[in-house]
């Protein structure tokens, strides 16, 4: 079993999560969702499809705990995200700005996943201020920073990238 | 034998991934925080805390930066309104300060003497902030520094900021009155109200149901006793609104600035622990022997 991209991806998730805790909250216009899109980002490596959900579904459930929404809510999105691209990688191997497009509409899909599952569960403090801003800036900056981590990312974990990137 | 080759098993993983993300969701709503969940989150609040406070280190300098890249332009008009601020400050001051003396005379004259309250105050540092969709934040006081459940948070200026609603040893999760669904309970002029937030607003809402008075623009809110100490200033009134019958409703502007927050103040209120909420995650080491920080003394019934 090869290791090198489970410990990859894990390592890529960790720093996801504390940059997305920490960098990521302080800009009040550019605000990407990094760990939906490592997740996503995933899908385009060698690893496993079981794994890659996985991984999306620890790194959604560490967001919840880190936060004060009800538990599983992000673990959903992520997993949702992380299923959605691994059935929907195989169609984008164009180039960098298909791949890039394709994060991006997953990311919103997932936003709206997010909002709806959210409201749902009586979850007011998830819908806050700016709400539509988000919608559309959240995708937009996934789109732009998938460019490098997608790049970096299917280089450094795969040995057999699905020739995407 | 490659990934693709291998028997794909990732449907019945998502759906499995599904159903234990459901069952949580129940789970956590039906215990509303309490238990194993609060366990969990306390533990990798407690795990991520040291990663976080090391990015925090590195990052604050550089948003600070940025941001006040972003802000160059509008410093100058800043300056000149803070100059304008400043001198109608020093004014008011001179004013309150004749006044102070009065009522000093005044109260030694008629021997008053009033009941004093020491409130511990924690001082403590935002680390984290869940994502973009959530207004809470993480600071880095826990238990272990005398923070517990349902503390209220001040900002460096003494606005009212929010509620301590998870506290691990380490960390503790501040949900701010923008974001909370509990209404506080707020005085404007002599009048009581309530202020509720709206998350998709980044005003609140004031209602006066016993309204005798109308509330003019720019009249404070400030809190009553309560989940807050009284006279904490929480925002200002944003337009006139007149009572309809006996009821008043007004639109809120709140003081704390949120996306600025680096540096919070947790107070210890209500002053008897026995009285504050508390979880299993409280510590049984007194807080007065742990919390950081200068001890403020406030007036009651004042």
């Amino acid at each position: 079993m090869r290791l090198r991209p489970l410990i990859v991806g894990v390592a890529a998730l960790l720093v996801a999560v504390v940059l997305q805790t920490t960098l990521v909250s302080r800009f009040r216009f550019v605000s990407p969702d990094l760990v939906v899109l490592v997740v996503i980002v995933f899908a385009l490596s060698g690893l496993r499809r079981e794994i890659i959900l996985l991984l999306a579904f620890t790194g959604g459930l560490v967001m919840d705990l880190l936060g004060p929404t009800v538990l599983g809510l992000r673990a959903t999105v992520a997993t949702v995200a992380a299923y959605l691209a691994i059935r929907t990688a195989s169609r984008v191997d164009l180039g960098p700005v298909a791949v890039a497009l394709w994060v991006g509409a997953i990311t919103l899909a997932s936003m709206a996943l997010f909002v709806l599952i959210g409201t749902l569960f009586g979850q007011g403090a998830v819908i806050a201020s700016g709400l539509g801003r988000r919608m559309a800036l959240v995708p937009l900056a996934n789109l732009v920073l998938s460019f490098p981590i997608a790049s970096v990312l299917t280089r450094m974990m795969s040995t057999d990238p699905r020739g995407v990137m | 034998m490659t990934p693709k080759d291998r028997a794909d098993r990732s449907l019945p993983t998502f759906v499995t991934l599904l159903v234990l993300a459901i069952l949580l969701m129940t789970v956590d709503v039906r215990l509303s925080g309490e238990g194993v969940v609060g366990v969990m989150r306390g533990g990798t609040q407690t795990l991520l805390a040291p990663m976080q406070k090391a990015a925090t280190f590195v990052v604050d300098p550089v948003a600070e930066f940025l941001d006040s890249l972003t802000e160059i332009t509008s410093l100058r008009e800043q300056v000149g309104a803070l100059q304008a601020e400043l001198a109608e400050a020093q004014r008011l001051l001179a004013e309150n300060e004749e006044k102070l003396a009065r009522l000093e005379t005044l109260e030694r004259l008629y021997g008053l003497d009033l009941v004093e309250t020491e409130v511990g105050r924690t001082v403590a540092n935002v680390i984290a902030r869940p994502d973009q969709f959530d207004l809470a934040f993480l600071i880095d006081k826990g238990t272990t520094n005398g923070v517990i459940e349902g503390q209220p948070v001040i900002d460096e200026f003494g606005f009212a900021v929010g509620i301590v609603t998870e506290a691990s040893p380490h960390t503790a999760l501040v949900v701010p009155i923008l974001a909370s669904r509990n209404q506080l309970t707020v005085l404007t002029g002599s009048q009581t109200g309530l202020l509720s937030s709206n998350p998709a607003l980044t005003e609140m809402k004031l209602d006066v149901f016993d309204a005798r008075d109308s509330v003019q623009a720019g009249d404070q809110v400030v809190t009553a006793a309560g989940a807050f100490p009284a006279g904490l200033a929480v925002g200002e009134v944003i337009e006139a609104a007149e009572p309809v019958s006996t009821a008043l409703t007004a639109r809120v502007r709140p003081f704390v600035e949120l996306d600025r927050l680096r540096v919070v103040i947790v107070l210890a209120w209500p002053p008897d622990p026995t009285a504050a909420t508390t979880t299993t995650t409280t510590t049984s080491v007194p807080p007065e022997e742990e919390t950081s920080g200068t001890t403020e003394t406030t007036e009651e019934g004042g």
